[in-house]
């Protein structure tokens, strides 16, 4: 099977506030205000994508990282592997990382590591404001001579724990939202984050992370069709992640972490 | 690998992107575990 369908939430299209605040130690936890909508999708693999192009590309990215959740080898040696990755793959005369979060989709294992949930509703993690914000916050001393010069913000992500096949991530192909596709934030609300509300052309969702019957899928044209409505999840005061008390779980797997879009030889880097 | 800001409005900018519920994910199947990284990327 090469699509799946599943349901994501939208901010609403129109009038209205939405808010996506971050509270809790580390400001983990997540509430959303204003209205979403949810909407059924179509999901296929994202072979062959660019980051040029759509916005997203699967690379090849080794690393010599053995836990993930040893933060002291996170920084020692994850962190020049993204550099070199991001400067490799974008061709950036410099790269600094300024953030890092580890996401678990266990309760158990989030309470005890004051990790993040994986995000449900479609946002982008910047807008065309909080972007040089976060870079006069990230290097204030840089910033103004950095400012006037061309320069992004390149999230690297990957599973730490293989295969994902709950709360997968999918990701939107840039031109179908391009045109004014997605609703600012209020300014004077400091979160950072952009919501696409559900346009009609915003329905090329790929697959950044593949499900082990998906792996043998090839790239599906991006005309994809049949995003309809099927639900109207409306709440005007907050819609807050389901919070339950799962079963506890290991943070550690026994076996090393690796990443399953590396180790594909048939899937060279495509950048 | 994505991009999620480019100062040059003529260039990819904005990749929304979310988690959502896989309904052919087996009942048992262990919970996500991921890691992102986010960078500068100056030209």
């Amino acid at each position: 099977m090469s699509v799946v369908r599943a349901t994501l939430q939208f901010a609403v299209p129109g009038e209205g506030i939405r808010v996506v605040a971050t509270h809790g130690p580390g400001g983990r936890l997540r509430s959303y205000e204003g209205e979403l909508e949810a909407h059924e999708v179509e999901i296929r693999p994202c072979e062959g994508a660019t980051l040029a192009r759509e916005g997203f590309a699967r690379v090849a990215c080794p690393t010599a990282v053995r836990d993930f959740a040893d933060e002291a080898e996170l920084d020692a040696v994850y962190a020049p592997e993204v550099k070199a990755l991001v400067k490799r793959v974008t061709g950036a005369a410099r790269v600094e990382l300024f953030d890092r979060t580890r996401r678990s989709g266990d309760d158990a294992e989030r309470e005890a590591a004051q990790l993040r949930e994986p995000v449900r509703i479609a946002h982008n993690d910047y807008t065309d404001t909080s972007g040089p914000d976060r870079l006069r916050h990230a290097l204030p001393d840089e910033a103004e001579a950095l400012l006037p010069r061309r320069f992004a913000i390149v999230q690297v992500w990957r599973p730490t724990h293989e295969p994902i096949a709950r709360d997968p991530l999918t990701l939107c192909e840039a031109g179908s939202v391009s045109g004014g596709g997605m609703r600012p934030l209020p300014p004077d609300r400091r979160s950072r984050l952009g919501l696409p509300p559900h346009l009609t052309r915003s329905r090329a969702w790929k697959l950044r992370q593949y499900l082990p019957h998906l792996q043998s899928a090839a790239r599906i044209s991006s005309s994809a069709s049949g995003a309809t409505p099927i639900a109207s999840a409306r709440s005007t005061s907050s819609l807050t992640t389901r919070r339950s008390a799962g079963a506890g779980s290991p943070s550690s797997g026994a076996t090393r972490p690796s990443c399953s879009w590396c180790t594909t030889a048939t899937r060279p880097a495509s950048g | 690998m994505f991009v999620v800001y480019d100062s040059d409005p003529a260039r990819v900018g904005v990749t929304p992107h979310a988690s959502f519920e896989n309904p052919l994910a087996p009942p048992d199947a262990p919970p996500r575990r991921s890691l992102e990284v986010r960078t500068f990327a100056f030209f």
